[in-house]
């Protein structure tokens, strides 16, 4: 086989990626152009090439999935929502994790390189957080990305979602060796949010047009919800006595119930007042799954078992119940995106509009 | 509009273009800033003709190689130029406030 015949193989198949009714009508145009640019005596597509291929046919596939039809505009219109929302609620989460002043206090018998950062910060949280290093990082990125999101830049966003995870599983494996006995379980949670939020990301036709659907009304709802997550937060962090300022002395579990009782009761009340659709309270929904499921088997419902805690004795088979149900999700908004049965049926859909 | 489109566009302002000339223009457009790839190219025009922004002009075989020729669209001609004009008040905005306020220009 000659150099320029391997070639040609090497980019048919990174073409087949593309959708059937686009190669039936392009694909030979559009390889005489890559032999075109080829180096001489190149012999098979470079790795920028090769990603550029792949990155572009899912990105053609996802855009004719979502170009204008009754059907399409009306998805379009959800997933673009979902691709500001998304980051925009990990956002205020993160934010309100520094902003409200609660208190942290150390816990008996923990050992690894925190010791010596928990020794000098005998109670912990709300702005005290801003005078630790590692928290300050661990925001920051959750920030950054977040904020890359809502601009639309979608491949930085993607790296730095990668980023997160690798880094947040690194941080679990040193912690699950000994080198450090102390997990982070909001940060672990966040990384699991932001599979689906890079899902939204990935779907979204555009940021611009995510905004403009937005009122103010829906960014009332974001804030009771995020408020939410953070007392459930508390709630699962019982043996750690988390205070609130305002809450002295430490209520019991009863006194937390309650507080998460009527945020998540205002949380759904503000969709009827606000006349929101629903769509907005079942996607808050698909964000909590994560911290209700820490909830769901944290000590603050088996007050006898310390070691039933889901992320501070984290196992892979914790992790798989973290991360697979995102995953999954993220996968299947994936699939019905760039599906070519759909593709061709929104196609279509958009002709006859 | 972002840049990459623009710079499309651009390239077939004067006439049509197949593929690989509208890259090899937006190079020298671009003063070698910017260089498409392939996947990026094919997508927007994807993209473009599907806004009706830009339409096929004529195909032809060369060595053996479908080579198929765009076009701007009218529609795409106004787009550009009204883009074009609102990029030029940007930068003479611009440029004249630097001039106030003694930058070197």
């Amino acid at each position: 086989m000659s150099e320029s015949a391997g070639l040609e193989d090497g980019y048919r198949r990174l073409l087949a990626w593309y959708p059937l009714s686009f190669r039936e009508e392009q694909e030979d145009e559009m390889l005489a152009v890559l032999m075109a640019g080829a180096e001489p005596g190149q012999r098979r597509p470079g790795r920028a090439e090769t990603a550029d291929l792949l990155w572009s046919a899912v990105r053609m596939r996802v855009l004719r999935a979502l170009r204008p039809g009754p059907v399409n505009q009306r998805w379009a219109g959800a997933l673009a929502a979902f691709g500001v929302l998304t980051p925009a609620f990990l956002v205020i989460v993160a934010a309100l994790e520094v902003a409200l002043p609660y208190h942290l206090s150390l816990p008996r018998g923990h050992a690894g390189f925190m010791a010596g950062w928990l020794a000098r910060h005998p109670e912990v949280g709300g702005p005290s957080l801003l005078g630790a290093t590692f928290f300050d990082a661990a925001i920051g990125i959750q920030i950054v990305v977040a904020a890359l999101a809502l601009l639309g830049r979608r491949r930085l966003v993607l790296l730095g979602m990668l980023a997160s995870v690798i880094f947040w599983l690194v941080y679990w494996t040193t912690g699950r060796f000994g080198i450090s006995s102390v997990l982070d379980a909001l940060q672990l949670l966040a990384a699991s949010g932001y599979l689906v939020g890079g899902a939204a990301l990935l779907v979204s036709p555009d940021a611009e047009r995510g905004w403009r659907l937005l009122s103010w009304r829906h960014w009332a709802l974001l804030v009771p919800a995020a408020a939410l997550v953070q007392v459930t937060t508390f709630l699962g962090d019982q043996q750690y006595a988390v205070r609130l300022f305002f809450l002295r002395p430490l209520p019991g579990i009863a006194g937390y119930v309650v507080l998460t009782a009527i945020l998540a009761v205002a949380t759904a009340a503000v969709v009827p007042i606000l006349r929101l659709s629903w769509y907005f309270l079942l996607l808050l929904v698909v964000l909590f799954y994560p911290y209700a499921l820490q909830l769901a088997v944290s000590r603050a419902f088996r007050p006898g078992g310390f070691g039933t805690d889901l992320l501070r004795l984290v196992t892979p088979g914790h992790e798989a119940v973290l991360f697979v149900p995102p995953a999954l999700f993220a996968c299947g908004i994936l699939l019905i995106a760039v599906w070519p049965r759909v593709s061709s049926v929104s196609a279509s859909t958009g002709r006859e509009a | 509009m972002q840049e990459a489109t623009f710079l499309i566009l651009t390239a077939l302002a004067a006439g049509s273009q197949h593929g690989y000339g509208i890259i090899t223009d937006v190079q020298e457009i671009s003063d070698g800033r910017v260089r498409l790839r392939a996947g990026t190219l094919y997508t927007a025009l994807d993209r473009l003709r599907a806004d009706e922004l830009i339409d096929v002009d004529r195909e032809e075989i060369v060595d053996n190689r479908l080579r198929r020729y765009y076009r701007l669209t009218p529609t795409g001609s106004k787009l550009l130029a009204a883009e074009a004009a609102r990029l030029q008040a940007n930068a003479s905005a611009a440029l004249a406030r630097l001039h106030l306020a003694g930058g070197t220009t």
